[in-house]
């Protein structure tokens, strides 16, 4: 594996905080392993012909070429899709980016094996926690086991981990929930980890017109949650006294 | 005292702002030249500035006035202004725009009545197509007509476009401005003698209008009664105190600033447009502080301030700008309680005019932020234009301005920066077309629209070898273009001097030069410059960009692409679209962005050695106001790809649909060109898609708005160059604007959607269709688009 790999993306620009610290490049990358029907990129799903072929040279003179743009701690975020379906190239870019002393961020589902390497190597981690029940994950097409042994696994590192829980009404609210959710969390406490944040993204259909478009049937009609969804959660994060940001 | 209940005083400046919009006929203006012109043989003897200052004072002696029922203060500018800006007038064509040219083309904007008949109104034009100003601007015009035919480049004399510091007048009064000319005198040769003298005159003008008004208001109390009796007894003491003396109260400096203003715009009539007021936050704050007024309570009385700045049917008085916040030279920062008042009083008004600005520094407080946000988010509300105060801090210095004086930058009309009080900076004197300059270095010197002989100081060559020298070919061509436009640009700078100012000169710093604002020969303000907008900066650059791909890829091809942009392209589809695949300035691509920094810098150098009439220099000014459009219609298709007639780039933007991979990207390329150069000052403009913007409130957006466009365009400390100082945005889509065409009932019931074009903001609705057009086109979404 070399500079000379590729990685596919369907679309790429900056954005704020929002996708790791600072003022970020952010790449997105074709192809994902799991079918979340509430995905906001459903043109990332697969690698297509849409998707643009960039070579690791190409991205890292274009985050050189960004670097003065790179405020506020910011650097490059590999997203998704799912950045580990193109891991080999990840990690090259990844590695060349962190030579030339640009600061690397992932967002991912953690749901592959094998991906140590990329979660030692990135600056920033940011990755979903979507439920703590296996026949959830086993819905969109994940195993519970493979995530959260990846998420100890980073959580060990003791860098930074930004976990996420994107609250969906039909999937993951509710009180018993939400203690579950923090059982898991509190595992990845004892890790002892100083870095490790919590968000909570709530359910919207900023992606939803895309799916007409793609001729894709968009299937949610019960995503939104309430104000005492998001409470709920909240207190239990608080009881525990875990780290939750707002990004 | 009278107090005003924010409630209703806010009501009242509603219905004062509705019963302005209802007026559509404007003939103030027509008479007072009518009675200047009568006044003409009178006062011939009398040396310029002094004639004209008793002329001026026989007008306000007779100019109809009144005090509408929902006012609370005197004053209205609907008599200085004519209904000639193109831009907002629905028989605009950019098809037959021909410029400003005709100085008596005014007299067209006024519709013949039973008492105003067309004779009446030809016989006056007659008469001032006699004058010495009209005889000499028309000369100049006539010299330079092959090259402003096409728009090579354009010159007009310069009305309007300052910002007078009212300060002094405010807190002393004019008796005290009169004592101080008096003093002055004492030590003044003759020529400054007569000049005082003249000043003196124009300081009576505002002393004659305020006791007018105080009579119209005694009369008015006579038939009136409960509140609004208390309202004008107030108005009519205020009236007999200000500006006659020094305003205490918050009240009493809002009505002597209308006063002063009014005549100031009265003496220029019929074009004061782009009059700027300064720092209204801190020229009004002292006083407000004194009243100890609350946040309503001012903002209700800055409402009233604010419908003054609209002139009948479509707020004729164009590019006034109002600018807020900001910081002194130690970097703190001077956002004070009027601040916050003035934005709730533009927000809840939500007029067409004046224009607002604000001045953002690194150290600008988060809530100035939180509260700028409902403007950017709320569909056809007005919105700021941004200024980098930090950036300036570096730029004007850099240009000659002393660093005491940066704090009391302003804008004069759209986005150039001059100092209140203190500068004369000719603002939109000259401009000028490198689209237009390249186009005949191509073509030998002659049009590639009409055929027609422009001109060209270069050689004729064969294909290639133009192609291969093409930069050095246009420099040189630019520089004999640039020359033959500032002759001509002085030419009208000294037309217009034969219309002196003696009152603008009293709050422009005439009192202590003791010459007037226009004069010719002895500077009268502190700075002088004249100005330059500089059109088709990146069109060029790519230009060079794509001839140089042609010359590496297909140098046989050199004559193919002469032949093809004299065809528009017709026939050469093949060729166009090489051409377009060209690198384009806006993607941070060095090579077009490095070229395109290089061809704003050579220009930029160009125009600034240049020298005024004053000997001072030119000033680049990096903005194109509408102009894009007006001028490319006059320029030939280029070797970018731009078709024939399309428009240029905007200010210093890429040209609409060349930078396609969002915001970071054009800002990045942005931040490369050289804008310590632009001491002129310049345009961007970004047109954002709302939803990119995901806070839930309007205080979170505008943060969000601050970490996503402003920090890292302005406050980027992994800059090292000087930082852009300019922005204005539009936050919509052009499917929202559509909707608003569509079904304006609907969308706008009140009849107003206010969007900005370059500068100044506008009632979407009132724009000419070209212009709305450039809007929906302009706001390029794939330029700015955001991760989210």
């Amino acid at each position: 594996m070399g500079k000379d790999d590729f990685i596919y993306i369907f679309q790429k620009g900056f954005n704020y905080s929002q996708d790791g610290p600072g003022n970020r490049l952010v790449y997105h990358l074709s192809g994902c392993n799991l079918n979340c029907p509430w995905c906001s990129n459903p043109e990332g799903l697969k690698i297509t012909e849409n998707s643009q072929k960039l070579s690791v040279n190409d991205i890292i003179k274009e985050a050189l070429s960004s670097k003065m743009i790179f405020i506020d701690g910011g650097g490059v975020t590999l997203t998704g899709g799912e950045v580990t379906c193109q891991k080999n190239a990840v990690i090259t870019v990844l590695k060349e980016l962190k030579k030339n002393g640009i600061h690397t961020c992932i967002e991912t589902n953690a749901s592959l094996s094998g991906c140590e390497e990329i979660f030692d190597t990135v600056d920033y981690m940011i990755a979903d926690f979507k439920s703590p029940y296996e026949e959830k994950i086993s819905y969109i097409g994940g195993n519970i086991e493979i995530i959260k042994k990846n998420l100890l696994y980073r959580a060990k590192t003791k860098k930074p981990l930004l976990v996420r829980i994107p609250l969906i009404k039909f999937f993951n609210c509710g009180e018993e929930t939400a203690k579950d959710f923090i059982k898991f969390f509190e595992e990845l406490k004892r890790t002892g980890n100083e870095n490790l944040f919590f968000e909570i993204l709530t359910y919207h259909e900023f992606g939803k017109e895309k799916y007409a478009k793609l001729n894709m049937e968009y299937t949610v009609t019960d995503g939104y949650v309430t104000d005492e969804d998001i409470k709920t959660l909240l207190q239990e994060f608080k009881n525990a006294n875990l780290n939750v940001i707002n990004t | 005292m009278y107090n005003f209940d924010p409630i209703k005083t806010t009501e009242s400046a509603k219905l004062l702002f509705k019963e302005e919009r209802a007026i559509n006929h404007l003939e103030g203006w027509f008479i007072i030249k009518e009675t200047e012109q009568k006044y003409n043989e009178k006062y011939s003897d009398l040396p310029p500035m002094k004639r004209a200052a008793e002329k001026f004072r026989e007008a306000v002696k007779i100019l109809p006035l009144s005090i509408s029922d929902y006012a609370v203060f005197a004053g209205t500018q609907r008599d200085a202004f004519a209904r000639s800006y193109a831009l907002i007038n629905p028989s605009f064509r950019v098809e037959t725009f021909a410029g400003y040219c005709d100085p008596t083309a005014v007299y067209d904007d006024i519709d013949p009545t039973e008492e105003f008949t067309a004779e009446r109104i030809n016989a006056l034009r007659e008469l001032d197509k006699q004058s010495d100003y009209v005889k000499s601007l028309s000369e100049v015009y006539k010299n330079c007509e092959t090259l402003t035919g096409e728009v090579a480049f354009f010159i007009e004399q310069v009305t309007g476009h300052l910002i007078p510091d009212m300060r002094y007048a405010l807190k002393h009064g004019v008796k005290k401005m009169l004592e101080d000319i008096e003093e002055k005198q004492k030590t003044a040769n003759p020529e400054q003698n007569e000049n005082y003298e003249a000043m003196k005159i124009a300081l009576d003008c505002v002393l004659i209008l305020a006791k007018r008004y105080k009579e119209i208001a005694d009369e008015k109390l006579l038939n009136s009664e409960g509140e609004r009796k208390e309202q004008l007894t107030l108005l009519s003491e205020t009236l007999a105190k200000v500006p006659e003396n020094g305003a205490q109260t918050l009240y009493e400096a809002i009505q002597s600033f209308i006063l002063l203003w009014e005549i100031m715009c009265l003496e220029q009539a019929p074009n004061p447009f782009a009059f700027s007021v300064g720092n209204a936050d801190r020229i009004f704050e002292p006083y407000r502080a004194a009243d100890g007024l609350s946040r309503d309570e001012t903002a209700a009385l800055f409402k009233h301030l604010l419908v003054f700045f609209n002139v009948a049917d479509r707020s004729w008085a164009i590019s006034q700008n109002l600018i807020v916040s900001g910081r002194d030279k130690g970097g703190n920062d001077l956002t004070n309680d009027s601040t916050y008042a003035l934005l709730d009083a533009y927000y809840d008004m939500n007029l067409p005019q004046p224009i607002l600005s604000v001045k953002l520094h690194k150290n600008t407080p988060q809530k100035l932020y939180e509260e700028l946000g409902r403007f950017l988010f709320t569909p056809g509300c007005l919105t700021p234009s941004f200024f980098n105060d930090d950036s300036l801090f570096q730029v004007l210095p850099e240009a000659g301005i002393d660093i005491d004086d940066v704090e009391d930058t302003s804008i004069a009309g759209c986005q150039e920066p001059l100092i209140m009080g203190k500068d004369n900076g000719n603002t939109t004197n000259s401009w000028f077309n490198l689209g237009k300059v390249l186009e005949l270095t191509l073509n030998n010197g002659y049009s590639t629209i009409t055929g027609e002989k422009i001109g060209t100081v270069c050689e004729e060559s064969d294909a290639l070898t133009l192609l291969k020298n093409i930069r050095e070919l246009f420099y040189k061509n630019a520089q004999y273009f640039c020359d033959e436009m500032v002759k001509a640009a002085n030419g009208a700078s000294r037309a217009i001097s034969h219309l002196p100012v003696p009152f603008l000169s009293t709050v422009m710093g005439g009192i202590e030069s003791g010459y007037d604002t226009r004069d010719i020969n002895h500077q009268s303000t502190k700075y002088n410059g004249s100005g330059c907008l500089i059109h088709g900066s990146s069109v060029v650059a790519d230009s060079f960009i794509a001839i140089d791909k042609l010359l590496n890829e297909r140098p046989e091809a050199a004559q193919n692409l002469l032949d093809a942009l004299k065809n528009n392209f017709e026939g050469y589809d093949e060729l166009r679209e090489f051409l377009l695949s060209a690198p384009k300035f806006g993607n941070n691509i060095d090579e077009v962005d490095r070229e395109t920094a290089e061809v704003t810098s050579k220009i930029a150098d160009m125009v600034r050695a240049q020298k005024n009439y004053l000997g001072n220099n030119f000033r680049p000014d990096f903005s194109t106001p509408s102009t894009h459009l007006l001028y490319g219609y006059w320029v030939g298709a280029l070797p970018c790809g731009r078709k024939s007639r399309d428009m240029l780039n905007y200010g210093v933007d890429p040209l609409y649909g060349e930078a396609q991979n969002g915001l970071g990207f054009r800002t990045l390329s942005l931040m490369k060109l050289p804008f310590n150069k632009m001491c002129g000052g310049y345009a961007s403009h970004f047109g954002i898609d709302p939803k990119y913007f995901i806070a839930k409130d309007y205080e979170g957006k505008g943060v969000e708005f601050r970490d996503k466009v402003m920090k890292p365009l302005f406050f980027n400390e992994l800059n090292k160059n000087v930082a852009p100082f300019y922005l204005y945005v539009n936050v919509t889509t052009a499917e929202i604007l559509k909707k608003v065409l569509a079904e304006p009932q609907k969308y706008a019931p009140s009849g107003v959607y206010i969007m900005r074009i370059h500068g100044t903001f506008v009632n979407f609705l009132d724009l000419s269709p070209a212009i709305q057009q450039d809007i929906i086109r302009r706001l390029d979404p794939a330029s700015t688009a955001v991760m989210c």
